[in-house]
């Protein structure tokens, strides 16, 4: 839905890339892939939404609060899945505060599969 | 209050333009107010950036509110009208220097409306600063509906084909 000759800019989002993050979260090997969620969450940007990611900025300023959503491989420990989701956003967005939400986990059928 | 009042001024924006253009590498660069003269903007077209910059984010169903989606879907069928209003639902003030924006959506269902209003805002005012220079104080948004997927079905049954020959 983007139209030509509007000017966008690019993935910078509170000085975070929210595309680097994406691909940072998703690398995780306790995560199976990031997820918008029954509550659709996700960074909304002209023309396209980057899915199970929210960055905010926080009221009395400082460093965006990310909120990233996930749907964890099976068999991994939750905690687990929030530590490796917290050591790949560190170095995209340093200093923010990390919500990590486990919307689901795989399922071991479709692994299979 | 979004009408295209202030034809006079949009004139003036291309005489201008080369004092803009010169000052651009000496001093800040986007001034709006030179030496060599002063570059005015329209409030046209700042509600037209904005309209763009605010239908283009994902989640935005349409623009504008109860009135004026009334009155926009009058104004389509007027011959000479120019077809789809593109700054509808938008209000702007444009000062000198600083504008600020006003925006009726009607958000898509499941989408939350907080963290869609802030991809609003940012785009907005992205373009905004962008395109014009002038500084954006505020961009206020008033959701006031939510497109849910059954009224695609309610709105697309009259436009079925007749039955009969």
């Amino acid at each position: 839905m983007t139209s030509p000759g509007t000017v966008v800019d690019g993935v910078l989002v509170d000085g975070i890339d929210v595309d680097l993050l994406a691909a940072a979260v998703a690398a995780c090997p306790a995560v199976a892939r990031l997820t918008a969620g029954p509550a659709g969450a996700g960074v909304y940007l002209p023309g396209r939404r980057v899915a199970g990611l929210a960055v905010r900025p926080q009221p009395g300023g400082g460093p965006a609060r990310v909120a990233v959503h996930v749907v964890a491989r099976a068999g991994v420990p939750v905690q687990e899945v929030a530590g490796q989701v917290r050591t790949a956003v560190a170095p995209v967005a340093p200093g923010s505060p990390v919500d990590v939400a486990v919307e689901d986990v795989e399922d071991v059928e479709d692994v299979q599969a | 209050m979004s009408a295209p009042t202030s034809t006079s001024t949009t004139a003036s924006t291309s005489s201008t333009a080369v004092a803009t253009k010169q000052d651009a590498g000496t001093s800040s660069g986007t001034q709006l107010a030179t030496s060599q003269g002063r570059t005015t903007i329209a409030d046209t077209v700042v509600s037209k950036i904005a309209g763009m910059a605010a239908r283009e984010v994902n989640g935005v169903y349409r623009l504008g509110g109860g009135v004026a989606r009334a009155f926009g879907a009058i104004r389509e069928r007027i011959p000479g009208s120019g077809g789809p209003n593109v700054s509808q639902g938008v209000s702007v003030e444009v000062g000198e220097t600083q504008a600020a924006v006003d925006i009726d959506i009607v958000a898509e269902y499941g989408v939350p409306i907080a963290d869609l209003a802030t991809g609003i805002r940012r785009n907005v005012i992205t373009s905004l600063e962008r395109m014009t220079g002038l500084e954006v104080v505020e961009v206020n948004i008033s959701v006031n509906d939510v497109h849910l997927p059954t009224d695609d079905d309610a709105e697309q049954q009259p436009q079925q084909p007749s039955r009969v020959a």
